[in-house]
């Protein structure tokens, strides 16, 4: 198992947006998060990040307590997330956004001696290629298109080999085209690298196409888990899932 | 592509050299009270500059860095006046002394945003005017200290300017390094997106911590660079009226340009000595003047203002123009 989930609960003032969810992922294992809107999927990728702390649970990543570390120590251990809002740097280019993660990937990010410039050149470049963004290393991220975008972040998330990647949402804006051609591209990506994927996606067809395993949340609880032949045949997603 | 000076054809490191080529000259050509000047400049502009590696670089606006100013010119004065340590000691001293006291403001401040950031560091700043001020037996309070020994070889003017000149150069060259490694680069990063920079792995407090001491050690200094060109310190001078002036030349000339700082500061001793000299008691009231002018006509300051009309028009914070590759 690469990450262990027990319990975890959080609640904002009297709605519990994550209830007792208890969860575990197989290493290499795509898995898909699903819920009508207000389920707590997002909620529920903040508190493994670190951008929320839960009010009761553990989280075990590689066999380690993770539970409430600040976002920068849960990237750290190889945790990285994509963000359902983009959220990038408008005025930094793409080169120059991807750089950053490498930065601070070879722990340098507090270096004052060297000249920042053109460093980690070549494996900025590998990034942006393995995201089809090669040609658009100088453009700022604000000029971008939004699949592009969509691209970016990804990128960033992928500069320097993650182990876990959380991506909230990922195609989230983008025509159903190109929402697959994205998730095609992670699918490949976690292939290439022995990556672990766990995402939240609302392209019901992208997320029974992609996952090996699906989640499904309900008002913060977990309703079922299961392959995905499993999820569509079970009565009780049927029913309050999708709508039947 | 669309990057700030490099569109305009001016980068800042030409900008800079063009600068550091041409001051050395300057005492052909001016003397007496035009030099004075420009002494009272170099030392502004030091100031400033470190104030913007916070301000502009790191998105954090401090409203208390005369405080840090002023503890690197009283001890500056201070050690100069009673005691006979070694005159380069002392002005390392001054800027460590201004680096501590801006590690433990920092310590209890970074972590608050935008305007709580402002205004502690404005009470923080004020806290070191009113020690200064009440400790008279050290200070000489609300008379300030005169008549402060400077080293024989500083006494000349020609020489006085020489030494500013190099060690303004020098630091403002360093901070323009320091903007441009991976260090600064992160600085900037959390300024445009601190959830994002704090998710790639960044220590958001710790970063700005590191960024506010080297700002404070090279304000101090430039506080100790002031006393050596009006041999005298006076509380007035750590004030949070000093404050607002410097900040007022970062964002006059720029804040989000490396060298509008420099050119605010210019800007803003030119305009003093003409106000001063005209009408004495009225500069406050014309550095009010000039705050509201700025906010409502050129908010991106007048370096920006002209990239923009050269470069075509960006976003109002510009991430890439605050440093260039060439």
């Amino acid at each position: 198992m690469i990450i262990e989930v027990e319990g975890l609960s959080k609640s904002f003032g009297g709605v519990t947006a994550v209830n007792d969810v208890s969860l575990s992922l197989k290493k290499r294992e795509i898995r898909g998060l699903i819920g009508p809107n207000g389920a707590g999927k997002t909620t529920f990728f903040k508190l493994l990040a670190g951008n929320l702390s839960p009010d009761r649970g553990q989280v075990l990543f590689e066999g380690e307590d993770i539970t409430g570390l600040k976002p920068y120590k849960i990237y750290r251990k190889g945790i990285h997330k994509t963000f359902q809002h983009l959220n990038l740097y408008p005025n930094l280019t793409a080169f120059e956004s991807v750089q950053l993660a490498l930065f601070s990937q070879h722990n340098r990010r507090s270096d004052l001696l060297s000249w920042a410039g053109r460093m980690f050149e070549s494996e900025v470049v590998e990034v942006l290629r393995s995201v089809g963004l090669e040609d658009k290393s100088e453009v700022l991220s604000s000029a971008l298109s939004h699949g592009e975008r969509r691209r970016l972040d990804l990128g960033i998330a992928l500069a320097g080999s993650p182990k876990l990647l959380l991506l909230d949402e990922a195609a989230s804006g983008l025509a159903p085209e190109e929402a697959r051609e994205i998730m095609d591209l992670v699918t490949r990506l976690a292939r290439e690298r022995d990556l672990t994927i766990f995402f939240v996606e609302h392209d019901m067809s992208v997320v029974f196409g992609m996952a090996e395993r699906i989640c499904v949340l309900h008002l913060g609880t977990l309703i079922a888990e299961g392959s995905p032949d499993e999820i569509r045949m079970n009565e009780e997603v049927k029913k309050i899932y999708l709508g039947e | 592509m669309l990057r700030g000076f490099g569109t305009s054809g001016v980068s800042t490191g030409k900008a800079l050299i063009a600068l550091g080529v041409f001051l050395p000259f300057l005492p052909l050509f001016i003397h007496g009270y035009w030099l004075h000047l420009v002494m009272e400049i170099l030392v502004l502009s030091l100031f400033a500059v470190s104030l913007n590696l916070v301000m502009g670089y790191g998105g954090m606006i401090s409203f208390g860095h005369a405080g840090f100013y002023g503890v690197g010119l009283y001890i500056t004065a201070g050690f100069l006046k009673n005691s006979t340590l070694a005159f380069p000691a002392v002005l390392l001293l001054a800027s460590a002394g201004g680096a501590f006291c801006g590690l433990i403001v920092g310590f209890l401040s970074v972590r608050l945003r935008a305007f709580y950031f402002a205004i502690l560091t404005l009470a923080f700043g004020q806290l070191i005017w009113a020690i200064i001020f009440k400790w008279y037996s050290v200070t000489g309070g609300e008379d300030g200290m005169i008549g402060i020994p400077i080293p024989p070889f500083l006494s000349k003017e020609i020489s006085l300017y020489f030494f500013i000149l190099i060690v303004s150069a020098a630091c403002i060259g360093l901070i323009y390094w320091i903007v441009n490694t991976p260090f600064g680069r992160v600085l900037s990063s959390i300024r445009e997106n601190s959830e994002r920079t704090e998710s790639i792995g960044v220590s958001v407090d710790r970063h700005r911590l590191i960024a506010f001491v080297i700002s404070t050690f090279f304000s101090a200094l430039a506080g100790g660079l002031y006393c050596l060109l009006s041999r005298s310190a006076f509380p007035d001078l750590v004030e949070w009226g000093k404050s607002g002036e410097v900040l007022l030349s970062c964002v006059l000339g720029g804040m989000y340009s490396f060298v509008g700082p420099i050119l605010g500061s210019m800007m803003m001793i030119f305009l003093q000595s003409v106000v001063t000299s005209f009408f004495t008691e009225r500069w406050p009231l014309i550095l009010g003047g000039i705050f509201v002018f700025v906010s409502l006509a050129v908010p991106r300051g007048v370096l920006g203002t002209v990239q923009e009309k050269l470069g075509g028009s960006r976003g109002l914070v510009k991430g890439s123009e605050l440093r260039d590759d060439h």
